[in-house]
Parts: C-alpha cells; sequence; structure tokens
C-alpha cells in the first residue's frame, strides 16, 4: 500500500525502509528483553550442578579431569564459583562420581549395593556416600565412607564394600535416608592420568546392584 | 503479513545474538563477581589458617567434604610481596594446592616434597621474580616456588586421616598451614 499513489511504483524492498523507525521503535526493547532472558537464563542453567563439559565417563564413574588444572573451561569455572567447590588438583588426585548402577539404574537407597574389584592403584584412596543434596548423612555409626587402609583385602587383593541401609557382615557403608545418592571415590597421588584416551585403561571398582 | 513475519524473525534473531553475547560475558564475569565462591567463602584475614573441614560450627560448609580428610585454608595476597605458605605435613597422605581468586588450580604439591615433615611453598609475582631473584643465586636453589600472575587467592591444605582415630592429629596438622608474607632479608 506504501508505493500506490505514486507515478512509479516503489519497489517492495525499498517500501519497506518507511516503516523501520516505527518499528525499531518497539523491537530495541524486545530485542533486549530476548537478549536478557536468553543470555543469562542459558547462563545460570548451564552452571548449575555439575560442569557442563570436560567430564570423562568410565562405565558409571564420571570425572572432570581439567577442573583441577589451568586447562579449565570457564563453564567448569564458573560452576566452581557458584557452588564454591574447592576441586582437587591434578597433582593431589582425582574424584570418581557414580550416580548408577552397573546397569544404568539410577542409584536408589532402598536396595542394596556392592563395591568390587580391585582398588584403584593410587597411595591412598577414599570411598564416600553422598545423600541427594550432596551432603553428608546423619547415621549412628558416623560413617559415610571407608579409606584405602580400613577395607580388608581378599587373597587375590580385591575389595567388597557392602552398601545398604541395613547392617550387612564386612565391610559395611550405610547408604543415606534419602532416596537419591551418589558415590565418590577419590585417588589421591594417583599416576593415573583420566584424560579421555587413557580413561578406559583404568579399571575402578564396579558398584553393581545386588537387591532391591 | 510476510514483512511483519521477517521483520520479526529479525528481531528474535537479533535477540538471540545479544543473548550469546550476554551469556558468554555472563560466563566470564561469574567467577569474578561471584560473592560466594571458595575465596569468598573461606579467605582468611589474619596470616593463620582456617579449618574447613571438619565441623566448624557457624561457618559456611565446605560442599562435599572427604570425611576422612582434613582440609584448612589460608589467603595469599601477593601485592606486597612474596608470601611462604608453610605446613607441617606428615601424615599418610597429605597435600598443599593454590587456586586463584577466580578459581583455576595454580600448583601442587604432594607431602612427598617435604622434608622432615615440614612443607615451605614461597609464592610470589612475576615482577618480584623477574627484579630479585631471576638473576640471583636463589634463582636455581632448590626451593618450592610458585611464579604466579595472579595477586590473591587461597593455599589450601588437605590431610588425609587414613582411620578415624587419626582425624584429631589430621585436623592439627591441617591448621599448622600459614601463609606469611616473607621477611625482608630474603632468605629463600
Amino acid at each position: 500500500m506504501t508505493g500506490a499513489g505514486s507515478l512509479h511504483p516503489v519497489p517492495d524492498s525499498l517500501a519497506a525502509d518507511t516503516s523501520i523507525p516505527v518499528r525499531s521503535f518497539l523491537a530495541l526493547p524486545l530485542i533486549f528483553a530476548i537478549g536478557a532472558a536468553t543470555g543469562l537464563g542459558s547462563a545460570y542453567f548451564v552452571v548449575r550442578g555439575d560442569p557442563a563439559f570436560g567430564a570423562v565417563q568410565a562405565d558409571q564413574w564420571v570425572t572432570w579431569p581439567d577442573l583441577g588444572s589451568i586447562k579449565i573451561d570457564p563453564y567448569a569455572l564458573a560452576t566452581l564459583a557458584r557452588s564454591a567447590r574447592i576441586p582437587l588438583a591434578s597433582g593431589e588426585g582425582f574424584a570418581f562420581t557414580a550416580r548408577t548402577d552397573e546397569a544404568g539404574r539410577p542409584l536408589d537407597s532402598t536396595c542394596r549395593y556392592s563395591l568390587s574389584g580391585h582398588p584403584p592403584r593410587a597411595r591412598a584412596w577414599t570411598l564416600t556416600v553422598y545423600d541427594a543434596h550432596g551432603e553428608l548423612a546423619d547415621n549412628p555409626l558416623q560413617r559415610n565412607g571407608f579409606t584405602s587402609r580400613e577395607l580388608t583385602h581378599s587373597a587375590d587383593g580385591s575389595i567388597s564394600i557392602n552398601l545398604a541401609r541395613e547392617a550387612t557382615a564386612g565391610d559395611w557403608l550405610p547408604l543415606p535416608p534419602t532416596r537419591a545418592f551418589t558415590v565418590v571415590l577419590r585417588l589421591y597421588d594417583t599416576a593415573l592420568s583420566p584424560t579421555a584416551g587413557s580413561i578406559s585403561t583404568i579399571s575402578l571398582p564396579t558398584l553393581k546392584r545386588t537387591a532391591c | 503479513m510476510g514483512r511483519i513475519l521477517s521483520s520479526f524473525m529479525l528481531t528474535l534473531i537479533a535477540g538471540l545474538l545479544l543473548g550469546a553475547a550476554v551469556h558468554i560475558l555472563t560466563i566470564f564475569a561469574i567467577p569474578h563477581l561471584a560473592e560466594r565462591n571458595a575465596y569468598a567463602r573461606f579467605g582468611t584475614a589474619s596470616g593463620a589458617s582456617d579449618l574447613l573441614f571438619p565441623g566448624t560450627e557457624g561457618r559456611p560448609p565446605l560442599p562435599q567434604p572427604d570425611p576422612a580428610v582434613a582440609v584448612a585454608a589460608c589467603s595469599f595476597d601477593l601485592s606486597k610481596g612474596p608470601m611462604i605458605a608453610s605446613a607441617k605435613l606428615d601424615a599418610s597422605f597429605a597435600s598443599l594446592s593454590v587456586h586463584a581468586r577466580g578459581g583455576e588450580v595454580l600448583y601442587a604439591v604432594t607431602d612427598q616434597a617435604a622434608t622432615r615433615g615440614q612443607v615451605k611453598l614461597t609464592l610470589m609475582s612475576q615482577a618480584y621474580f623477574d627484579e630479585f631473584v631471576a638473576d640471583s643465586e636463589d634463582a636455581t636453589t632448590n626451593v618450592l616456588r610458585l611464579v604466579t600472575a595472579e595477586t590473591r587467592g587461597l593455599v589450601v591444605i588437605r590431610v588425609l586421616a587414613a582411620f578415624p582415630t587419626e582425624m584429631a592429629d589430621a585436623r592439627k596438622a591441617a591448621t599448622s598451614l600459614a601463609c606469611t608474607p616473607q621477611p625482608s632479608e630474603a632468605q629463600l
């Protein structure tokens, strides 16, 4: 309609220009609103919980090997800053987290589990159970984990830890009252270097569901 | 109709481009703006270290602590000259790590670097190293030295208690950490 009254019909592309000042008046606030909402929103979501990138997975265990080195990415840095976590330096060791059993099912504290296999190669290592909020749960035994020195080793050097809410024979680790839980294996002073290429050669014990 | 749609698409694309820029800036800004990051929460004012774990009532809790490891930290500030982080590392496993204010790990040593159960790490700025140390004999001496571009940060000590009965000793070892200015008659 814009060029209807002129002798030479104005091409559409030029006609559109006349309306831009009016539109941009409305468009600018909209652009800022979209920019702020998507920019801040996506930044907020990406730095919640675990670091978004750099995870190295080995069966049920996951670790972020660059958290403890200068190679840490900006997203992981922002994630750490929000949670106030102090990561293990690569020279100190590595932390591996499990949220699923050997079949990929989420860990459930109403089930029973056993962690077995050969102990990881490290000068010292610890196994810790955290509740759904990532905290140490209270229990009568005051026990949320084991150190490598506390465990009984079988004749072939392997270990076996029972994880359940009710007491079991052998090395027993109580599970928290919250249904979801996580298990963290920390290897201190280890020669292992869990980069993407070598992680499959790290033999970590397996967390299996034994009853439910 | 097509014109309205295309101008709406332009607005949307411009908004999303702006969103991408905001996203990137926000990610880079968080470590410096976060008022509750590790440095802000656990930094110390004096040279002595604070115990972060186990159980310190009334203080911000250390996220996801290893229940078998005593952790303490002290702040460093290299703007007024080098600082010395020292600790007794006498345990089944103990380590010292240096973290920048923004959260990057700068350096770590384990108790295997300790002499007679004592570890002493000198932290200094690149400018100080260039001016006073680089050409002196000290540059080659066998000291643990971290030359860093970061002015502020945390020194963190972790001491493993292999058995629960060792936790009292581990706490004592952890709180032996101190961050003190290097004495002016430089004894590196």
